[in-house]
């Protein structure tokens, strides 16, 4: 209520108007003093929490550096050199795969994970495949050897720390990567990026069922449409996700109809892409980060040879078949005994694909 | 940072990122360690509280590529477990390393995240301030992708905040028209036929009729991410965009820009009047626009951009 109005209601009696002000002082007042209230209770409480968490850091920091002595069982140590590309992706999936894949590591909740970052990896893709894995990341991603050596005491403790000493002075691993079929069924999709990769799949058509076909980073969007299109019209009840080794496409495919469909222009990221070949429902390519994402995940896959330079798949896996470099005519024979496989082993996936929720 | 309390958001990481460089240059540090704390069971502060113990991870690994783009990074760590957290930072409390925010600060929960004070009173005193570069790791994808669809054009780098599209719309009273800038766009074809305009940010932030206009591109539809575009930006590709956090990545860089639609009410976190032509620490080709966008007043501060980058950026 302002002055003028009381004024004027009232024909002018300043009883009312005074009474007015006061009240409006008062209010003032009251407004400032819970603010000044409000603002002290801040500020008191921030310097409860400052008390609280400096004795936090410093007995929990002592707890950790004491469990360091080798009591911990609750995180596992991993290092590894990232070089960057699809091929030192997968070489460090296996790996990742095959450590948490021992029995002993079973119940680590944490992995603590040590990078060595050189020139042209991108880190991000290196955290988010170790995302897959089920397990809450405390990362730490060094630049140089020199910071990755004095990181390392601090992560592990020094049996464990012997593996992690050894990448910083090595040269970088060449041969083949053992796959093994324990890692099988290791690899599941942190819920946003499995939900995103699913309901992309259903916008596209929830009945069907979807054949992920990898192609190298090279090739042209051209080529790979010109084969995959003079694919899908055979397979009728399935449609074809063509998925490219590297992010980028270097032209825009001409077509992206519902049976041929690329992620890749579809805004998904890197995650998602993950997710989704750890999502349809069989696989195909050379051995690159995405048809081992399907492998880990127990989907059916055919590697093609020109990877077996970079895996070395165990013959117990059931689940992938490695076959020669194809043309044009095994090829379609190939897809064609996938989808059959994909089909008859469908009840079995029930057992290796269920998602992780993540322990909080 | 600990996002107990930060925000997830690019622009408050820049800025954030460009006071640890300042801290690091006042004590003549020569490297920086980035530390983030993540902790599953307070994932996010009140802020944004559709961020939760579910997601976060992902939406960290989305903003990863921004806490790269720091030039003498040593290294980054990321902290999911309280108790690693706890030992690296009483780690930093013996050795007494200067940090950003500062020890105490960062017990108390109090981060100044958006203001400039600092980086003004830095420019005053040293009359330079320490700039973002590209983070590493897009170099060699970023520049494939000039080669590939800006066809020998200039590449512009445009961000169109377009928050009410997003699945968590945010502070939507700062976003921009999107049919101002399609007919801005429109009108470039004719009038800046050498300018690719290159369209950034999230994949739902802009309306599908951008993506068939000629002189337009847009990064995420072609398989590449919030680092390549960072990339394009510090790399010195003209920018030209709402106030949001791709401007607040321009506006710690050398990159020629001009951010539209900047909110009043930020100027007092900017130190600067409203009107200002330019921040304190800016460069003769850097500028603010404090009006709501046209499509004639972005002609306009375009055509000051263009001609400032002389058609070739």
């Amino acid at each position: 209520m302002s002055e003028r109005s009381i004024t004027s209601r009232t024909g002018g009696k300043t009883i009312f108007v005074t009474y007015a002000k006061e009240v409006k002082d008062r209010k003032k007042l009251l407004l400032k003093m819970w603010h000044a209230k409000k603002d002290v209770k801040a500020f008191l409480f921030s310097y409860l929490h400052a008390a609280t968490d400096f004795a936090t850091i410093i007995l929990g920091g002592i707890w950790n550096a004491y469990l360091l002595g080798g009591v911990a069982t609750d995180s596992i140590a991993v290092g590894h050199v990232a070089t960057g590309g699809s091929a030192d992706l997968t070489r460090f999936a296996v790996r990742f795969a095959s450590v948490l894949s021992a029995p002993a590591r079973g119940s680590a909740t944490h992995i603590d994970l040590a990078l060595l970052v050189e020139g042209g990896a991108s880190l991000g893709e290196y955290v988010t495949i170790a995302r897959f894995f089920s397990r809450r990341i405390n990362l730490r991603a060094c630049m140089n050897v020199e910071t990755y050596r004095k990181i390392i005491p601090t992560i592990a403790s020094a049996s464990a720390a012997k593996e992690l000493w050894k990448l910083g002075d090595e040269s970088r691993p060449v041969a083949a990567v053992p796959l093994a079929a324990a890692s099988i069924g290791s690899f599941r999709a942190p819920a946003l990026y499995g939900n995103l990769a699913r309901e992309f799949l259903k916008v596209i058509d929830g009945r069907k069922k979807f054949c992920l076909i990898c192609v190298e980073e090279q090739s042209s969007s051209d080529a790979i449409e010109a084969l995959v299109q003079s694919r899908w019209s055979a397979h009728r009840d399935w449609q074809f996700v063509v998925m490219q080794g590297g992010g980028l496409l270097t032209k825009i495919p001409g077509s992206t109809t519902k049976d041929l469909i690329w992620p890749n222009c579809a805004g998904l990221d890197f995650g998602t892409r993950l997710a989704l070949a750890a999502e349809a429902d069989a696989t195909i390519g050379p051995s690159c980060i995405f048809t081992l994402a399907a492998a880990l995940s127990g989907r059916p896959v055919t590697l093609l040879d020109s990877g077996r330079d970079l895996l070395d798949v165990a013959p117990d896996i059931r689940n992938v078949r490695t076959v020669p470099a194809l043309d044009a005519a095994d090829l379609d024979g190939e897809i064609k005994s996938l989808i059959e496989r994909s089909d008859a082993e469908e009840l079995k996936l029930t057992e290796t694909t269920q998602e992780a929720m993540m322990p909080c | 940072m600990d996002f107990r309390y930060a925000p997830y958001a690019l622009g408050d990481a820049c800025t954030w990122l460009t006071k640890l460089q300042i801290v690091a240059s006042r004590h003549s540090l020569s490297d920086i360690e980035i530390m983030l704390i993540t902790l599953p069971y307070k994932p996010s502060s009140g802020l944004q509280t559709h961020i939760t113990p579910y997601n976060y991870a992902q939406v960290m690994d989305g903003l990863l590529p921004a806490f790269l783009c720091c030039r003498n990074l040593r290294s980054i760590q990321i902290f999911e477990h309280k108790r690693k957290a706890l030992h690296r930072l009483l780690g930093a409390m013996v050795t007494r390393i200067p940090t950003w925010p500062s020890l105490l600060s960062h017990v108390r929960r109090r981060l100044d995240f958006i203001s400039h004070d600092q980086i003004n009173s830095f420019f005053a005193e040293k009359g330079w301030i320490p700039k973002l570069s590209p983070p590493s790791g897009f170099k060699a994808e970023a520049e494939r992708f000039k080669q590939a669809f800006c066809d020998g054009r200039t590449p512009i780098i445009v961000n169109i905040r377009q928050s009410n599209l997003s699945n968590n719309p945010a502070a939507v009273n700062r976003d921009s028209s999107a049919d101002v800038w399609f007919r801005f766009f429109k009108r470039a074809e004719t009038g800046w036929p050498k300018a690719c305009f290159v369209l950034v940010g999230g994949f739902s932030e802009w309306e599908r009729r951008l993506a068939r206009c000629g002189n337009v591109v847009i990064p995420r539809l072609c398989g590449l991410g919030l680092g390549h575009e960072l990339t394009l930006l510090l790399e010195g590709a003209p920018f030209i965009g709402t106030s949001s956090g791709f401007s607040a990545a321009a506006t710690f860089s050398d990159t020629p820009y001009v951010i539209t639609n900047v909110e009043h009410r930020a100027a007092r976190f900017f130190g600067i009047s409203v009107g200002s032509e330019r921040f304190p620490f800016a460069t003769s080709r850097q500028w603010l626009s404090w009006e709501m966008e046209t499509d004639a007043l972005i002609a306009d501060l375009f055509d000051q951009l263009w001609r400032s980058i002389d058609g070739k950026g």
